[in-house]
C-alpha cells in the first residue's frame, strides 16, 4: 500500500467515522438520560434520506402519512391513559388539548405544508429542516407511545422494548417506501488536492458538518439549562426529579435529538450511498460499537470510537473487503474486555 | 408560639402509604405553619422518610399514598413532583441526590429549573445560596461528587432553597456529618424561619432536632403517638428514655 491509498482510504475511514459519531452521541444521549438502548436509531436514517430524496424528486414525502397514523395513535394512547386516571382526578383539558395541537394538528399543517411548496426547488438546507420537521415530532411520538408508559422498568425490558419498535418501524419503513432505495443530491461538485490525496468537497462537507454539531451539543450540554437538565437526569434521576426535571420531558427531549441526529447522519451519508429504509440498522450499529467504547456514557469517547471504527472498517475493505463488517463488529471483543478490567468504580454516594 | 392561630401553610390529613402489602404510614395528620420549624422523630423505619417523600409526590413507584396533603389549603395529592415543586415544596432527601459530576454551581442552577419563567433570574438565586452557605461560593466551580459530606448538605439544601420553596422538607439532614457541621446545618436551618419558610425536618439525632424546633411529632411504627410543643416534648420522661437518652 502507497501513501496515496492509506491517504485516501484514511479520509473514506474518518468521513464514515464523523457519521457514526453523530450516531454514538445520539445512542450515548438517549442510554444515559433514559436507559434505553436505541436500536430504532438506524431506521431514522433510512427514514431521513429517504424523506429527503422525496423533496429533492418532487414527490410527496410518505413518511408524512406514518407521521400522520402514529400521532393519532399518541393522541389516542394520551386520551386513553387520562381518561383511566379519571377517577383519582379531573380529566387534565389543557394536557388534552395541547397534545392534540402536537399529535393531530401538527402532522396535519406538515402535511399541508408539503403539498403547498414546490420543495424541489428549495434549497438543501431547506429541504433538510422539513425532513427534521417531520422525523423528529415522530421520534418523540415513538417515546411517548413505547417507552414513557414503561420509564421505570429494567435495563432489560426497555431493551426488548426497543427490539420490537426497531422491527415495527422497518416493517412500517418496507410498506411506505417499498423495498428501493434512493440517493440524495451530492452537497457539493468541488474537491481538490492536496499532495497526492484527492480530497472531495462531499467529505468535507461530511465532516465539518458533524464537527460542527458535536460542537454544537457540546455546547448544548455545557451552557443551557435544557442542556445541563439532561445531564442532571442522566447522573441521578431521583435528584432531577426532585428539582422538576421530569422523567418524561427527558425522554422527549432525548428521543427529540437522538432522531435529529439520525436524520442527519442519514441525509450525510445518502449522497455518497445508497439508502433503503433498511440500510440504517447496520450504520447504526456501528455507532452502537462505537458508544460501547465510550461505555454508554462518555461523548468524547465514544466519538473517538466512532472514528477508530471508520478507520478500522475502511482499512479492512482494503486487506479483507469480505471481512469487514466482521471485523469492525469484532471490535466490541477487546472493548468490552477492556472496559471491564478497567472499571469496576460504582462511585455513586 | 404568636402564629397559633394562623392557618398551616402544609397538612396532611389520614395519609397512608403502603409498599405491596407493607404498610409504612398509618393516618399520619400533621400539620405546620409558615415560619415554623416542626420535627418528626422516631426509630428507624417507622415511616419517616416515607411521610416526607408522600408529601412530595415521590414516593418509588411501588409505593402508594393515600390521604390528603393540602398545600395552603389545596389538596395536592395527586399532584407530579414538578407540580408540587412549583407551588412551593421542596425535599431534601435522605441520600442528597446530588448531581455528582457536576459542578456545584450547575447544581444549585438547576435546583432553579421550573422557577424561570416569571422573570427571575438565577443569579440573584445564586447570591441568596452564596450568602447562606459561603463555602458553597468558593467551591462553585467544584465537582459536586468531590465535596466533603457537610458540603455536600449544604449544595443539597441550596440546590432546594433555589426553587423558592414555602415549605422546605429535610430528611435527615444530619445523618454522617460531623458534630460540627451538624451544628452548622442546624445553625443554617433555625435561621430559615425568619426567611417565613415552614421546615419540617426528619432526624436522627432528635436533641439536636428539638432544640431548633416550635412543634414536634413522634411516629413510631407507621403511627403519629406522640405530638406537642418541642419544648413540652423534650422534657417528656417517655421522649427522654426511648430518643434522648440520659443526660450525658
Amino acid at each position: 500500500m502507497d501513501f496515496g491509498i492509506f491517504a485516501v482510504l484514511a479520509q473514506d475511514g474518518v468521513t464514515n467515522g464523523a457519521v457514526y459519531a453523530l450516531l454514538a452521541m445520539a445512542l450515548v444521549l438517549v442510554f444515559s438520560v433514559t436507559r434505553i438502548i436505541f436500536l430504532p436509531q438506524g431506521e431514522f436514517i433510512g427514514f431521513g434520506a429517504l424523506t429527503l430524496a422525496a423533496l429533492q424528486g418532487g414527490q410527496f414525502p410518505k413518511l408524512i402519512w406514518l407521521l400522520i397514523g402514529i400521532g393519532i395513535l399518541t393522541f389516542l394512547v394520551e386520551l386513553g391513559s387520562a381518561l383511566r386516571q379519571v377517577r383519582y382526578k379531573p380529566l387534565p383539558k389543557r394536557h388534552l388539548m395541547w397534545s392534540g395541537v402536537e399529535n393531530l394538528c401538527y402532522p396535519l399543517f406538515v402535511w399541508a405544508l408539503a403539498h403547498t411548496f414546490n420543495w424541489q426547488g428549495m434549497p438543501m438546507v431547506v429541504q433538510v429542516l422539513f425532513t427534521l420537521g417531520v422525523t423528529v415530532p415522530l421520534g418523540i411520538m415513538i417515546y411517548r407511545i413505547a417507552f414513557q408508559p414503561m420509564a421505570e422498568a429494567s435495563v432489560l425490558v426497555l431493551l426488548i422494548v426497543s427490539v420490537g419498535v426497531h422491527f415495527a418501524m422497518l416493517g412500517m419503513g418496507l410498506f411506505i417506501f417499498g423495498p428501493e432505495g434512493s440517493t440524495t443530491l451530492p452537497f457539493t461538485d468541488w474537491s481538490t488536492e492536496i499532495g497526492a490525496m484527492l480530497v472531495s468537497g462531499q467529505s468535507v462537507v461530511v465532516m465539518v458538518v458533524s464537527a460542527s454539531l458535536i460542537g454544537g451539543l457540546y455546547l448544548f450540554f455545557d451552557r443551557t439549562l435544557y442542556g445541563k437538565a439532561l445531564r442532571a437526569t442522566a447522573v441521578n434521576r431521583k435528584g432531577a426529579q426532585l428539582v422538576g426535571i421530569g422523567t418524561t420531558q427527558a425522554g422527549r427531549m432525548a428521543f427529540g435529538l437522538a432522531a435529529a441526529l439520525g436524520t442527519l447522519a442519514g441525509t450525510l451519508i445518502a449522497p455518497l450511498n445508497t439508502v433503503g429504509y433498511d440500510t440504517g440498522f447496520v450504520v447504526a450499529l456501528k455507532g452502537f460499537v462505537a458508544a460501547i467504547v465510550g461505555g454508554l456514557a462518555s461523548y468524547p469517547l465514544a466519538a473517538a470510537g466512532a472514528i477508530l471504527v471508520g478507520l478500522l472498517e475502511s482499512y479492512s475493505s482494503f486487506w479483507a473487503s469480505a471481512y469487514k463488517e466482521v471485523i469492525v463488529f469484532t471490535l466490541i471483543i477487546p472493548v468490552l474486555a477492556w472496559r471491564s478490567l478497567t472499571s469496576g468504580h460504582g462511585d455513586e454516594e | 408560639m404568636s402564629t397559633d392561630n394562623a392557618k398551616p401553610v402544609l397538612e396532611t390529613r389520614n395519609l397512608c402509604v403502603r409498599y405491596g402489602k407493607v404498610e409504612a404510614l398509618r393516618a399520619a395528620s400533621i400539620s405546620l405553619r409558615a415560619g415554623e420549624i416542626v420535627t418528626v422523630i422516631g426509630p428507624n423505619g417507622a415511616g419517616k422518610s416515607s411521610l416526607l417523600n408522600a408529601i412530595m409526590g415521590a414516593l418509588p413507584s411501588e409505593g402508594q399514598a393515600e390521604g390528603e396533603v393540602l398545600y395552603q389549603g389545596h389538596d395536592v395529592s395527586h399532584h407530579a413532583i414538578e407540580l408540587r415543586l412549583g407551588k412551593g415544596l421542596a425535599l431534601v432527601p435522605e441520600k442528597r441526590e446530588l448531581f455528582t459530576s457536576m459542578t456545584v454551581e450547575d447544581n444549585l442552577v438547576l435546583g432553579a429549573y421550573r422557577r424561570r419563567k416569571d422573570g427571575w433570574s438565577y443569579r440573584d438565586g445564586l447570591e441568596g445560596i452564596y450568602s447562606v452557605f459561603p463555602r458553597l461560593k468558593e467551591r462553585r466551580k467544584q465537582l459536586a461528587g468531590t465535596m466533603s459530606g457537610g458540603e455536600r448538605q449544604m449544595v443539597a439544601i441550596g440546590r432546594a432553597l433555589m426553587s423558592d420553596p414555602k415549605v422546605l422538607m429535610l430528611d435527615e439532614p444530619s445523618l454522617g456529618l460531623a458534630p460540627r457541621v451538624m451544628a452548622e446545618v442546624f445553625h443554617v436551618i433555625s435561621h430559615l424561619r425568619e426567611t417565613g419558610v415552614a421546615t419540617l425536618l426528619i432526624e436522627q439525632n432528635s436533641r439536636a432536632a428539638l432544640q431548633v424546633s416550635d412543634y414536634g411529632y413522634v411516629l413510631e411504627v407507621g403511627d403519629i403517638t406522640l405530638e406537642g410543643k418541642a419544648r413540652d416534648l423534650a422534657q417528656n420522661p417517655k421522649v427522654i428514655e426511648a430518643y434522648l437518652g440520659a443526660k450525658h
